[in-house]
């Protein structure tokens, strides 16, 4: 009976060592697609920027077909004393990055 | 044996149906082992497997929401600024179209409310990943600048993004992060100059160095500025610390004011001299309609003491019947004194004599009664003859290199003519002009400090060409400027016979120039007297004195003509005729309030240091974060606001910028050289404002011609120092043309100078104002260019990731 137990013992790991082989044999293959294209080694081309910047001169203005709005409120505000000494103050202090 | 065998064999039957039981046990204990198996697999499948696929997938949809919410940012990033139909677009610059933009503080901006974020779903979808998301983005804006002349704001933009796999609702991931924003409208009223130099220059009359000043052209109120100032003025006596532009013939012609201002019709010449013709304008009067004058005051006119004198030797001569020595004065008394003893005393030229000894004192003639027969046949006989010209037809202005003065023009050396430019020993070989105001005594006898009156009043020639490259675009000058021509006059000659002590004689004076003579000297002689009359060509300037000189109280402005319209500092467009409005037309900068005027040292652009959308310490990190390579060439990148805080900004490698910026120098110059924008500016708006709060610009570049398109601003902070390094200035650095493009801000603006920084000989700087810097919301073919900039921070301030719940 001894040597029935580790044959049931021996059938049990075998039995385990299988299911887990099976597991992890279908293990990562579900549905996610086998990605066949294989990324090349060689030096990609160059990738534009989302930006695309159009070297164009700047062309002169035409004066002709220029219309001005009125100017906004804050356009001819003068600059107070307070004015000054407040960012002269901010200067000082949020002026400076480094100590 | 036999019995061994027999037994053998009936051990194995019954080991046989033993074995058979066991194999069947063995079976089920399999079964039992496989069932176990799949109850505990089906466990884990149902407990940590399930927990372990959630959390791959929680993991997933939170790199896809990131992904969508980076895609929602980078979508505005691209339309915030460069796409005038998008509603994100416009709804980020709807704060500063509000009547009460602070009023509508920190309430949300919806710029997206529910966003399919494609290039998500499609990455998901090329997986095979069944993905449902969507984003949204708001901003807030929370903060205003301070600053009443700037219009500026600070928000942030929050951006959801809520994803979950299709059929997993409840698995749901929401990633929230958070970006500064700085609003920031550019447009500031220094956009407005085309020039403001708030300091005193020396240059603005250079004929060898020249400043054109090219401005918009004029559309309504809408008119480029220019303001001069004069802080900083040279240490003089002078009263009048004012600029005079010189100005020009051959280049202000054109403009409408010139010809009211002098009745124009053709270049004319004194009559009957030697004279060239290029006076601007001639009149003859009679010399005895002047008033305000008094006999008295012409008794020491050498030309009418010339010819008693000769009727007085002559007398004195005929009394001894011999020629005798010429003599003046006490000699001449003596003569006379001598003379008349071998004359009979009837004789009428020992009446002559014995009137000049007995009257005479020295050179005072005036009690003699022949002195006072021939100044009164003068008075009644003199026409006083005066012409208007410029200074290039008074003194030869092109050919002179600073520190030198330049010559006069032949023809003004002439007798008559010379009363501006006698170059005797009596004006110290400089003429009246020059001589007056180099002198250290003052106009009252009892000043007696040794100051120069003004040797910036010699600085004559051309003004700069303000009126652009055809002399015909106005603008508005600002600030103590005035116009300066000057005046030619002179007592015409004449013949008249007169009795003369029973003898006729011809009475034939010599033209009798009229020198310059400080207006406020004292004692008044008749030369600077102010008169009765009126002697101005017309009734927009004043000419009162009848010495030749400089007439310096128009207005500049009045070269625009009888209307020029524009707006004041309540923005209201106002119309003044320049040619009869007070000088100066503007003392300081428009600015509002207009009632109470802040002088040009207090302008400057205010920085809210809360709206700077960059910070960095130096140059060094600005040139590295913001400027790379695009087809070849050195770009430097702009986003609204970028402040660096200190050292030597060299962008003179930069030759082009992309984007809308104004970079702010705490302290430090700026080496700039060939600068343009790479983008069209009527498709992108692109532009950039430089400004140096302790700094000047330093031109340097390989070519001899250089073009800088920006707005270049140097106003040191605090104002007023004399220290030259404590001013901000252009050095121009030897460039035979710059060009700015833009508009130049300064407080001190040079061209010419001893330390070899200014323009090479002939050079020219250039300032064209450039419309879409003057105001960047014009329209252009109907279309409306855009004015703000709206800058994104790279930087998440905020990040959250919730899993479960939802904000939207």
């Amino acid at each position: 009976m001894d040597q029935a137990r580790w044959l049931i013992v021996l059938s049990v790991v075998i039995c385990m060592s299988l299911t887990l082989g099976l597991l992890q044999y279908f293990a990562g293959s579900g549905p996610v697609e086998e990605i066949s294209e294989a990324i090349s080694d060689a030096p990609a081309e160059e990738v534009l920027p989302a930006l695309r910047v159009a070297a164009e001169p700047a062309a002169p203005v035409s004066l002709a077909e220029i219309r001005y709005p009125e100017p906004p409120a804050h356009i001819f505000s003068s600059v107070s004393q307070a004015e000054h000494e407040r960012e002269s103050n901010s200067f000082a202090n949020e002026g400076k990055i480094l100590p | 044996m036999l019995h061994f065998m027999a037994v053998w064999s009936t051990e194995r039957q019954k080991l046989a149906g033993a074995r058979h039981g066991f194999i069947l046990y063995i079976v089920m204990a399999v079964l039992l082992a496989l069932a176990i198996l799949a109850f505990a697999l089906n466990s884990f499948k149902q407990g940590t497997v399930t927990q372990l696929a959630r959390t791959v997938d929680q993991n997933r949809l939170a790199i896809l929401a990131q992904s969508a919410n980076a895609e929602l940012v980078a979508k505005i990033r691209s339309l915030v600024n460069s796409n005038p139909d998008s509603d994100i677009f416009t709804a980020c610059r709807s704060i500063f179209t509000k009547p009460d933009p602070s009023a509508s503080l920190n309430s949300d901006i919806v710029l997206e409310s529910d966003f399919k974020p494609e290039q998500t779903l499609l990455m998901a979808q090329s997986v095979g990943y069944p993905l449902r998301i969507k984003s949204r983005a708001v901003l807030r804006v929370y903060r205003r600048a301070e600053y009443s002349s700037v219009s500026a704001f600070n928000g942030y933009l929050d951006v959801f993004s809520q994803a979950y796999r299709e059929g997993a609702e409840e698995n749901i991931i929401e990633a929230h992060q958070r970006h500064d924003v700085r609003l920031l409208d550019v447009r500031h009223s220094l956009d407005k100059y085309a020039l403001f130099v708030k300091n005193y220059s020396p240059d603005y009359n250079n004929t060898s160095r020249r400043i054109i000043v090219q401005g918009i052209k004029p559309s309504g109120p809408d008119i480029s500025r220019v303001y001069l100032g004069n802080e900083n003025y040279p240490e003089c006596r002078d009263g009048e610390k004012n600029l005079w532009l010189d100005l020009s013939f051959a280049e202000n012609k054109a403009l409408s004011g010139f010809s009211e201002l002098f009745n124009f019709s053709a270049l004319q010449k004194f009559p009957g001299g030697s004279g060239e013709a290029s006076l601007l304008t001639f009149k003859e009067t009679q010399f005895s309609s002047l008033s305000g004058i008094t006999v008295d005051q012409f008794y020491k006119v050498k030309a009418v003491m010339r010819i008693y004198e000769v009727f007085v030797n002559d007398a004195a001569d005929g009394c001894v019947g011999k020629r005798q020595d010429f003599k003046t004065g006490d000699e001449l008394k003596k003569k006379c004194a001598d003379s008349k003893k071998h004359s009979n005393s009837n004789a009428a030229s020992y009446q002559i004599c014995e009137d000049f000894e007995k009257n005479a004192a020295g050179f005072d003639y005036s009690k003699c009664s022949g002195f006072k027969k021939i100044l009164n046949t003068c008075i009644v006989e003199w026409k006083y003859h005066h012409g208007y010209i410029d200074a290039a037809g008074v003194w030869d202005v092109d050919n002179f290199e600073r520190p030198n003065l330049p010559n006069p023009r032949q023809w003004v050396t002439a007798l008559a003519y010379k009363g501006l430019s006698d170059l005797s020993e009596e004006f110290d070989k400089r003429g009246p002009y020059f001589n007056a105001f180099l002198d250290k005594k003052g106009d009252e006898p009892s000043d007696s400090t040794s100051k120069i009156y003004n040797p910036e009043r010699l600085r004559v020639g051309r003004m700069l060409k303000l009126y652009g490259y055809d002399n015909k675009t106005p603008v508005l000058v600002e600030g103590p400027v005035f116009l300066r021509f000057f005046k030619i006059a002179y007592l015409d000659t004449f013949t008249k016979q007169i009795d003369f002590f029973d003898q006729k004689k011809d009475v034939i004076p010599e033209p009798v120039p009229l020198a310059f003579r400080r207006p406020l000297l004292k004692p008044k002689t008749f030369l600077n007297t102010e008169l009765g009359n009126q002697l101005a060509a017309s009734p927009y300037f004043s000419d009162k004195m009848m010495m030749s000189g400089a007439i310096d109280n128009v207005s500049v402005n009045a070269l625009l003509g009888k209307s020029v319209t524009f707006y004041d500092g309540e923005r209201k467009p106002v119309t003044i005729n320049p040619l009869s409005a007070p000088a100066p037309t503007f003392l300081h900068p428009v600015q509002k309030p207009s009632a109470t005027p802040s002088p040009a040292r207090m302008f400057g652009r205010l920085v809210d240091f809360k709206t700077a959308s960059y910070n960095y310490p130096s140059p060094k990190e600005f040139l590295e974060n913001r400027v790379a390579p695009v087809n070849g060439k050195n770009v430097m990148f702009l986003d609204g606001l970028i402040y660096i805080e200190q050292g030597d900004l060299d962008i003179s490698e930069v030759s082009h910028y992309i984007g809308k910026g104004i970079i702010y120098l705490g302290s430090g110059d700026c080496i700039i050289g060939n600068l343009s924008r790479f983008r069209d500016q009527l498709k992108t708006n692109d532009s950039l404002r430089i400004y140096l709060r302790q700094g000047q610009y330093r031109v340097k570049a390989k070519e001899d011609e250089v073009k800088i398109e920006a707005s270049l601003a140097a106003f040191f902070n605090p104002h007023g120092s004399t220290d030259p390094n404590r001013i901000g200035t252009l050095l121009p650095n030897r460039k035979k043309k710059i060009l700015i493009r833009g508009n130049l801000l300064l407080d001190y603006l040079f061209i010419q100078d001893t330390s070899n920084t200014g323009l090479a000989p002939g050079g020219t700087l250039i300032i064209e104002h450039d419309p879409l810097l003057y105001e960047p919301a014009l329209e252009v073919s109907g279309r409306k260019l855009d004015p703000y900039h709206i800058s994104i921070g790279p930087v998440k301030t905020l990040f959250s990731i919730n899993a479960g719940g939802k904000t939207f």
